[in-house]
């Protein structure tokens, strides 16, 4: 109970005034998994919608893929990522590794299934109803896109801030990918496993509250966005 | 589901579930917790030395690998039996506080100074103090663990020798283990600090850099092993931990220490420190 | 607009739905698909309507089919036509946002006073500014046909329109349609109540298990039903099953013990028949006529269907209905429980063999 209460002190002090390496952590957290979590909605939430609607013979095989997908362990991406941007790997000469590209790209990479299976849960339904409504009405292919989505906004905002949630919290991989550089790598998942690896547990608790007011905010202002 | 299907699922459950507790219900084998570092770890000697420790003692012996600082705050919470750690400083104020009953020598090996093949600081062959003067005044990067590791705090205290320190954007603090921050090093050509065991280990993989300063009498890096005080924390495996340290002392002992690594790496990673 | 269908063939999985649907619709009017649940008409319908596509056959307008179109031309085509689904897709928010949405939707510049013409002609006038969750079942439905309207189609395709719904709702859908089938635009609807077919005056396709059994006008197939299938389908009506046996020269309908006269060169066997009840004369006393058959019975239902009066009459084993008007019921004083005598010529019975 005691290290609770420690750690509850502790993050106070760390944000109030809020110290710069605190302020520097959390903006590196959130610039990363924001950027991550956009980059696998652009190509998740379209994905997701084509799926929702396209009618053909390997549908059903190419939504089993998107849901096994889910299951990939970050671990996992971590390493295909490591791999493929280190020095010697594929694209090695885009110099990525251990820079908050890697951690960018791996968490996109891991919040993309995520986005594109929940999209695709949600517009099953609404994705047929408002293109029958759309097409029933004589619009072009753009507006029906456009009312479907309109229509289902609500969903698909729940989607990326599920994305968003899952790769913020996100540690290994992106320890992995990152480096945990202080400075220019280090977010508050990885601050808070090198303070424990410290032993540091109080501070590793503070960060730990940081993390989830941010993730609160966060939360509360995408809410806002989808507007009940 | 049909109640058929439903008697199955649930026998299945409960196998399930009588499978992760049996390990909870077998007949407990006397155990020992031993907390130590995880570059300890990752040189593979707990793989050779447990085994040993585990039949001659007829126990079980449960490694927990973490950080240096973490490895002190287990000892500290009296997570653990018994601690084997190299950071002398931290280990002294251990035992002063109270925690551990005595702190004594059982092996030590040595850092490296490694860097880009191209050496571009030019310290190869230096004493470490000067050679890291050196990188400090040169156009290079250092990459520390600045993790609080006894890596750490070795570097730490070079730097302190040295007098000086490389300037902001050419010191990269990795916060990692050993091997990430090596790799770390191999990837933006930086000098670093690296002990001799994860260094032999990892060494094919790092292909970029090279040893470049060796032998120093300032890069020796002793281990030691510290049982936890009853006093403080009655309710451990204090008989096993006694024996843990003493075995590790014996002449049994130091003699695994002395012949482990000779046949991977071709010389030993450890030296024995205790003298007959 | 002549719109067409060829050989139509639609399946679902690996489930057919539509087996070879070939049907014709042109020059203005009413046309009604008809035909039980689960025959296929919303799919056919939505193919028609170029929803969804057939998985083998064509749908022609004017001799093109549309499988050639680009998706411009089908963009432009759909404009020319209108849905009414069978639950109704609505947007959240008031009436007159969904009316706004359709004309927005197409670019069309704002028309509000076509707008109101269309939700009067509807007797949605005063909803104008309700939010559409708290409208009735059957005011959405009549939402959804004035959103449909106001963009003034060439061909209104309906899909059950008026199932579920309340009758005062019913009629007023009736009554739109009807309106836009005699101004001479097109109005393709399905349903499974053929009077509804008969009220329109249209052209009928019977569908059955996804193919067209039998078309003609709404007479005609109520008339000549080809199956028994397609004569079961005005709403009320005597079924039998029984054997067809010849005896002197005439055949007979044996229904257990009971036996009534037809006329029919049906061979002997196991027949189903339908008596239509509007065929059946109803009186207190036995007449003298040509017509052979004569039951005798207890009344023991009146179901008052508005126009007409159904009764159901117990004459031994066989339960008969018979409809009359209601002045009638009224004239010749008839109660439950009354004796009364039904008559109906041989004729009057439709004879379908069964296996």
């Amino acid at each position: 109970m005691g290290y609770f209460l420690e750690g509850l002190k502790q993050a106070l002090r760390l944000l109030v005034p809020p110290s710069g390496e605190v302020l520097e952590i959390v903006g590196l957290s959130l610039l990363v998994s924001g950027a991550a979590t956009a980059l696998a909605a652009a190509v998740g939430v379209p994905f997701g919608l084509w799926l929702s609607l396209a009618e053909f013979r390997g549908r059903r095989v190419l939504v089993s893929l998107v849901q096994t997908a889910l299951s990939v362990p970050a671990v996992l991406i971590g390493l295909v990522v490591y791999i493929l941007v280190s020095r010697r790997g594929l694209f090695g000469f885009l110099g990525l590794l251990f820079t908050p590209g890697a951690m960018i790209l791996a968490q996109a990479l891991l919040a993309l299934p995520l986005v594109t299976a929940l999209t695709l849960a949600a517009f099953q339904g609404p994705a047929r109803e408002g293109r029958d409504l759309a097409y029933s009405l004589g619009a072009s292919r753009g507006r029906m896109l456009g009312t479907i989505l309109r229509q289902g906004r609500f969903a698909f905002i729940a989607a990326m801030i599920t994305g968003f949630s899952r790769v913020v919290g996100e540690t290994g991989m992106t320890l992995m990918v990152g480096g945990n550089i202080k400075g220019a790598t280090r977010v508050m998942t990885t601050a808070i496993s090198l303070e424990t690896m410290k032993g540091n547990f109080e501070i590793g608790l503070a960060l730990g509250i940081v993390l989830l007011l941010v993730a609160l905010v966060v939360n509360v202002f995408l809410q806002m966005c989808q507007g009940k | 589901m049909s109640s058929g299907k439903l008697r199955l699922a649930m026998i299945a459950v409960a196998l399930l579930l009588s499978g992760a507790l049996a390990p909870a219900c077998a007949p407990k084998l006397d155990t020992l917790t031993l907390a130590s570092t995880t570059s300890t770890f990752d040189s593979g000697f707990f793989d050779v030395f447990i085994p040993v420790f585990e039949k001659k003692f007829n126990c079980r012996v449960k490694v927990i690998a973490v950080g240096t600082g973490q490895a002190m705050r287990l000892g500290r919470d009296g997570n653990a039996d018994v601690l084997l750690v190299h950071d002398r400083e931290s280990e002294d104020k251990f035992v002063a506080d109270g925690f551990g009953v005595r702190r004594l020598d059982v092996m030590h090996n040595d850092f490296f100074v490694v860097g880009p093949k191209s050496d571009p600081a030019v310290i190869r062959g230096l004493k470490a103090v000067d050679a890291f003067r050196k990188i400090a005044a040169g156009a290079v990067s250092f990459v520390s663990r600045g993790d609080d590791s006894g890596t750490h705090k070795k570097e730490l205290r070079l730097w302190a020798a040295a007098g000086t320190k490389p300037v902001q954007g050419r010191y990269v603090e990795s916060g990692s283990g050993m091997e990430a921050t090596l790799r770390i090093a191999n990837e933006k050509s930086g000098y670093t600090l690296a002990d001799r065991a994860t260094w032999l280990s990892h060494k094919k993989e790092i292909d970029a850099l090279d040893v470049l300063v060796e032998g120093d009498s300032d890069l020796v890096n002793p281990y030691s092993v510290i049982v936890i005080s009853p006093a403080k924390f009655p309710g451990l495996n204090h008989r096993l931990a006694t024996q843990f340290a003493d075995f590790i002392r014996s002449a049994e002992g130091q003699a695994v220490i002395r012949d482990f690594g000779k046949d991977r790496f071709g010389g030993p990673l450890f030296f024995p420190d205790v003298v007959r | 607009m002549r719109i067409e269908a060829r050989g139509v063939y639609r399946k679902s999985g690996k489930h057919p739905i539509l087996r070879g649907v070939s049907l014709a619709v042109r020059g203005g009017g009413a046309f009604v698909v008809l035909g039980p649940n689960g025959a296929g008409k919303t799919t056919l319908l939505r193919i028609l309507a170029l929803l969804d596509k057939p998985n083998a056959g064509e749908v022609l307008y004017d001799g093109r089919p549309a499988s050639r179109f680009s998706g411009a031309e089908r963009t432009a085509l759909r404009r020319r036509l209108g849905f009414v689904f069978q639950h109704p897709l609505l947007l959240n928010g008031p009436v007159i946002a969904n009316m706004r949405y359709a004309l927005k939707l197409r670019k069309l510049p704002a028309a509000e006073d076509r707008i109101d013409r269309e939700l009067a002609a509807l007797g949605l006038a005063s909803k104008k500014d309700l939010d559409v969750r708290l409208l009735s079942g059957g005011e959405k439905q009549r939402l959804q046909l004035a959103r449909a309207m106001v963009l003034e189609p060439e061909v209104l395709f309906a899909d059950e329109p008026t199932s579920n719904l309340d009758p005062v709702s019913a009629r007023t859908i009736e009554d739109r349609l009807r309106k836009m089938a005699a101004a001479g635009k097109t109005v393709v609807l399905t349903t499974h109540n053929l009077l509804q077919a008969r009220l329109f005056g249209a052209q009928v396709f019977f569908l059955k298990a996804g193919e067209i059994v039998q078309q003609g006008t709404a007479f005609q197939v109520l008339e000549n039903p080809a199956t028994l299938d397609v004569a079961q389908f005005s709403s009320i009506t005597n079924v039998f099953h029984g054997r067809l046996v010849r005896a002197d020269g005439e055949s007979f309908l044996e229904i257990g013990p009971a036996r009534i006269q037809v006329a029919s060169g049906l061979d002997e066997g196991p027949v189903a028949a339908i008596i239509r009840p509007e065929d059946i004369l109803v009186s207190r006393d036995p007449i003298t006529s040509s017509a052979r058959n004569h039951f005798s019975g207890k009344v023991t239902f009146v179901d008052d269907l508005g126009m007409v009066v159904v009764l159901q009459v117990a004459c031994g084993d066989l339960t008969l209905r018979a409809t009359i008007t209601r002045t009638s019921l009224r004239e010749m004083g008839i109660r439950t429980g009354d004796e009364i005598v039904l008559t109906f010529k041989a004729s009057a019975v439709l004879l379908f063999p069964e296996e």
